[in-house]
């Protein structure tokens, strides 16, 4: 079996968005639409003078709540558990925006249906990987595939992230570590 | 926070309204074996306008209005997909309770089973919009604070249509329910600063809006002007309707997403 997920390494995470670019331009996304997006960590969570950042889009869960609310069936999952979203099915009622813990789908106001990361399953299929992936500079976002790789060294829940056992989302995470400090006494 | 979205408010607020009417008009029907009247009928058919009026709003709400039959296609799980189901069903027997308050041949299980039907339709909406997205109100509390806009407005409304005498059985429901509005209302924002982020910054919406305030102003003047228990006053279902829609207007746009918290203390 197959079941991938995105996995973000915040200590290698620079910050230059490269990833929702790739997001956009692949997916040709209107203006303003945003699939994947860029959170910086908060100085509660990392008290430091340089910033760390999640790079977050959907996260496929295992139980999606966004597949269980919609009332049209827009949502689906595949059996490598890529949550796809419909656009032709969606009505735009934005009841996944009100299940989805993580804020992934997006709704469109011009277009009036929701839209989400496919996790760029058509690339995948071809076996390419999803542009944010590839356009990652520093490896930070990486494909992997949680039946076949290890990830026991990755967090599910990590500070700065809803903790949702419910709904089982299959991002993992490498938390940034803390900056060394270096002094000299003069 | 979320979005002002009138459609929606307007749809809840106005079918919670006509399930409110229902239950009362077959509860008059039960307790005091009240014939068909001319205000009957007006009852019955202030209530299919209401579910109407509502169910247009709600078109409003929809990017694709004209895809909306499909939203019977996921009710295995999907409780929007229940909630239009069991509110059409209410609205088809809304519509067989007025043919028969029409011609004289009201019959009480009828009327009684449209109430069942709306109360489980006003059910559907709670669950429905227990979002897992919304900390604060991903549980029962959206099924509290509707059924008892159905228990507040239902009453309230309903003297518009009955005689005077019986005012005394409405404001015995009146009261209790206004109390309880109020003192739920009152407590759960400060129950909310005890939860996590984004419930407390839930909490802390509500506590600094004046909208909120005004909402529980409301409860409070329905309160104190049926105390005596005999009669509503002709503007206090008005005030009572305000203040509820003030407080659904609070509901849909001061309720944090924890999406809304990324990156932050959870």
């Amino acid at each position: 079996m197959t079941r991938y997920a995105f996995s973000v390494n915040a200590e290698l995470c620079i910050g230059c968005s490269s990833c929702g670019m790739a997001c956009k331009n692949q997916n040709i996304l209107d203006p303003g639409m945003v699939w994947r997006k860029l959170y910086p960590l908060s100085e509660e969570i990392y008290p430091h003078k340089d910033r760390a950042f999640y790079s977050l889009a959907c996260n496929h869960c295992s139980q999606p709540a966004c597949l269980e609310g919609c009332p049209v069936g827009a949502y689906t999952q595949r059996e490598d558990g890529i949550v796809v979203h419909n656009e032709d099915v969606c009505i735009g009622c934005r009841n996944c925006l009100r299940n989805c813990p993580f804020g992934a789908p997006r709704y469109n106001e011009e277009e009036g249906h929701v839209e989400k990361c496919s996790m760029c399953w058509q690339r995948i299929d071809e076996g390419l990987l999803p542009a944010c992936v590839q356009a990652c500079p520093t490896n930070a976002l990486t494909l992997v595939d949680l039946d076949v790789d290890d990830v026991s060294s990755t967090v599910q829940y990590p500070p700065g992230f809803p903790y949702r056992p419910d709904v089982e989302p299959s991002t993992r995470f490498v938390l940034p570590v803390a900056p060394k400090i270096i002094r000299r006494d003069v | 926070m979320g979005t002002l979205e009138i459609p929606l408010i307007l749809f809840t607020l106005l079918t919670q309204l006509a399930v409110g009417l229902a239950v009362f008009a077959a509860l008059r029907q039960w307790v005091t074996v009240e014939g068909p009247s001319v205000k009957t009928r007006n009852e019955w058919i202030a209530i299919l306008v209401l579910i109407g009026l509502g169910v247009l709003a709600a078109f409003f709400h929809l990017g694709k209005p004209l895809g909306a039959i499909r939203m019977l296609a996921n009710i295995g799980t999907a409780w929007l997909s229940r909630e239009i189901l069991t509110f059409g069903i209410f609205g088809l027997l809304a519509a067989v309770s007025l043919y028969m308050v029409y011609t004289k041949a009201a019959n009480g299980w009828v009327l009684k089973l449209t109430a069942l039907v709306g109360l489980l339709a006003v059910f559907s909406t709670g669950m429905a919009y227990a979002g897992k997205a919304m900390d604060a109100i991903n549980n029962l509390l959206p099924l509290v604070f509707f059924m008892l806009t159905v228990f507040t407005l239902g009453p309230a409304v309903a003297t518009y249509f009955v005689e005077e005498k019986a005012h005394a059985l409405l404001t015995s429901i009146l009261f209790p329910t206004l109390l309880t509005s109020l003192i739920v209302r009152f407590v759960v924002p400060f129950i909310w600063l005890s939860g996590n982020a984004v419930m407390n910054a839930t909490g802390q919406n509500f506590i600094a809006s004046p909208l909120h305030w005004l909402h529980l102003a409301a409860l409070l003047a329905g309160l104190f002007f049926v105390r005596n228990g005999k009669s509503i006053p002709a503007w206090l279902p008005i005030v009572l309707l305000v203040g509820e829609l003030l407080g659904r207007i609070t509901f849909f746009v001061l309720v944090v997403s924890s999406g809304a918290n990324l990156g932050g203390v959870y």
